[in-house]
């Protein structure tokens, strides 16, 4: 079956927004319009730093409707742009959808936005150039909402301090996150996420030089496994039906084999490069990552589906089944060896974002991998420290920090190459 | 458009990048800068390359012009210290033309600014 290019362009919009629609009806099922409203408030009015699980905060309903809002203003502000979809676009609105059940709302995120527009204007560019900051600048939302609720400001100072300060790091954060492309040469996939951590630190160390203190987070829910692992399977299933009704069955397995021989370095637009074949391998990523959090004894959340929703995400832009699962093992054998609980918030969250440093499994092969995992999760655990849990994509910062270290060992140490 | 002459000097050092491990020798490098338009020209002798290297080589530096990705990741182009990619040259060009032709690979990439 081939596709127009209008209809391609086209679905992964629709399949974004149909997402919405299943949050809203899960929504209205599980909780009732009044307690989703007044959940949306706790969540607005909440610190949002790392790891405040909105679902425990705000409760399930408010969180699905909280994602729903957010997803549909990233998937406007793209369709408003006249921005076409491509691998990191698609992978850029799963990400931001799914910190949005921890960290990213319908307030804090404005801010942070307006911030890249503005950078767009200062440099005479087109905002299309900044499309994908605009949607990935979330990862600095905190800094909004713990200046803003924190208490260390007066009302309505605190506010007026937390949006400024969010339009400053959305300012500076597309000039950071271009530079910290080549410390880590594209093996972390998580190159926002390192630029926020950069941002944050900086953000932070002036915040306590001035006596304000953020303190790190530990909001974890457990009690919606269930519901939330239905919906994580529902969202796969129908991303791999949707793969298989748009993609032709003679070259159907061709095309999976040579996408899993690639390194899924930066940049590998899958979108391109295997058109409607990457939905069935984001679907098989979300069946496997939330598969193997259940088997490992750990909870289906706000941050955990954060995860999950990230994984799939980058199933069109750099991860398949081949360059993920080393990772999570090693990711795994660490959490046994470390001194937290296996199944602890940190933990959990480091196996499912040790898949950023995919490409060094897929360009060194799985031994480097595992070494890779384990060695994420022991950073990823200890960095949050640095910057007080302002920057949500932590993973990132540790990730692009672990591939600063390891890659240029293997790059000098490996044999099978001379040259 | 910010850093045109490091986007020009990576662009160039990825495509001779390809050729060199594609086994080529005996190179031909052209540029010519205009205010708002770059044209590469590399003309280089490449006598194992497959059909199938030469068809993947055009689908890559076919690739449509993604200006949000260039901004984000420009800096790893030019960093050829593995198996090359070209896919990000691909979509910081306009236009490619490919011919390969007696062994001599010729490849015309032109890139608009702004």
């Amino acid at each position: 079956m081939t596709l127009s290019i209008k209809k391609r362009y086209l679905i992964p919009y629709l399949f974004m927004l149909s997402v919405y629609l299943l949050f809203l009806v899960f929504a209205l099922v599980l909780d009732t319009p009044g307690n989703i409203w007044e959940g949306l408030w706790r969540i607005v009015l909440s610190r949002s730093i790392l790891i405040s699980d909105y679902i425990e905060i705000g409760g399930i309903g408010a969180t699905l409707v909280n994602a729903a809002i957010v997803g549909t203003f990233s998937v406007a502000m793209m369709l408003i742009n006249g921005i076409r979809p491509n691998g990191a676009i698609i992978m850029a609105l799963w990400l931001s959808t799914g910190f949005a059940f921890f960290g990213k709302n319908v307030l804090n995120m404005f801010p942070i936005t307006a911030g890249v527009w503005l950078v767009s204007k200062y440099q005479k560019e087109p905002f299309i150039n900044y499309a994908l900051n605009a949607l990935l600048c979330a990862t600095l939302s905190p800094v909004v909402s713990e200046l803003s609720f924190m208490g260390a400001l007066r009302f309505p100072l605190g506010i007026i301090w937390g949006v400024l300060l969010g339009m400053f790091t959305g300012f500076i954060f597309p000039t950071i996150a271009a530079s910290t492309v080549s410390a880590h040469s594209g093996y972390c996939l998580y190159n926002m996420g390192f630029a926020g951590g950069l941002i944050a630190t900086f953000v932070i160390s002036v915040m306590k030089s001035l006596g304000i203190e953020p303190q790190s987070a530990s909001i974890w829910n457990r009690e919606h496994t269930l519901e939330l692992s239905v919906l994580m399977y529902l969202v796969s299933l129908a991303l791999i039906a949707l793969g298989l009704s748009c993609t032709e069955r003679e070259t159907l397995i061709r095309t999976l084999r040579s996408m899993l021989k690639q390194p899924g370095r930066l940049v590998s637009d899958f979108f391109f490069q295997y058109k409607e074949a990457i939905y069935i391998n984001m679907g098989v990523l979300g069946i496997l990552s939330t598969t193997i959090i259940l088997l490992f004894g750990g909870t289906i959340n706000g941050p955990t589906i954060g995860g999950i929703f990230t994984i799939i995400g980058f199933g069109s832009f750099g991860k398949h089944p081949r360059n993920v699962l080393p990772l999570m093992a090693g990711a795994i054998l660490c959490t046994y060896f470390n001194r937290w609980d296996p199944t602890s918030p940190a933990n959990t969250l480091a196996i499912l974002f040790s898949t950023g440093l995919a490409p060094i499994a897929g360009q060194f092969g799985w031994v480097w991998g595992v070494v890779a995992g384990f060695l994420h999760v022991n950073m990823a655990t200890h960095v949050v420290a640095i910057n007080s849990g302002l920057n949500l994509y932590n993973n990132g910062f540790a990730g692009g920090l672990a591939a600063m270290l390891l890659v240029p060992l293997i790059l000098a140490f490996r044999r099978d190459r001379d040259e | 458009m910010k850093f045109k002459i490091e986007k020009n000097v990576r662009i160039i050092s990825d495509l001779i990048a390809y050729c060199y491990r594609m086994g080529g020798g005996d190179y031909h490098i052209e540029m010519k800068l205009n205010k708002n338009v770059s044209v590469f020209y590399i003309s280089v002798a490449v006598p194992k390359l497959t059909q199938e290297d030469l068809k993947s080589l055009e689908e890559t530096l076919r690739a449509p012009r993604q200006h949000e990705m260039e901004q984000n990741y420009w800096a790893i182009s030019g960093d050829s210290d593995g198996d090359l990619e070209l896919s990000l040259v691909g979509m910081m060009i306009d236009d490619a033309k490919i011919d390969f032709t007696d062994g001599v690979l010729t490849i015309m990439a032109r890139r608009e600014e702004g």
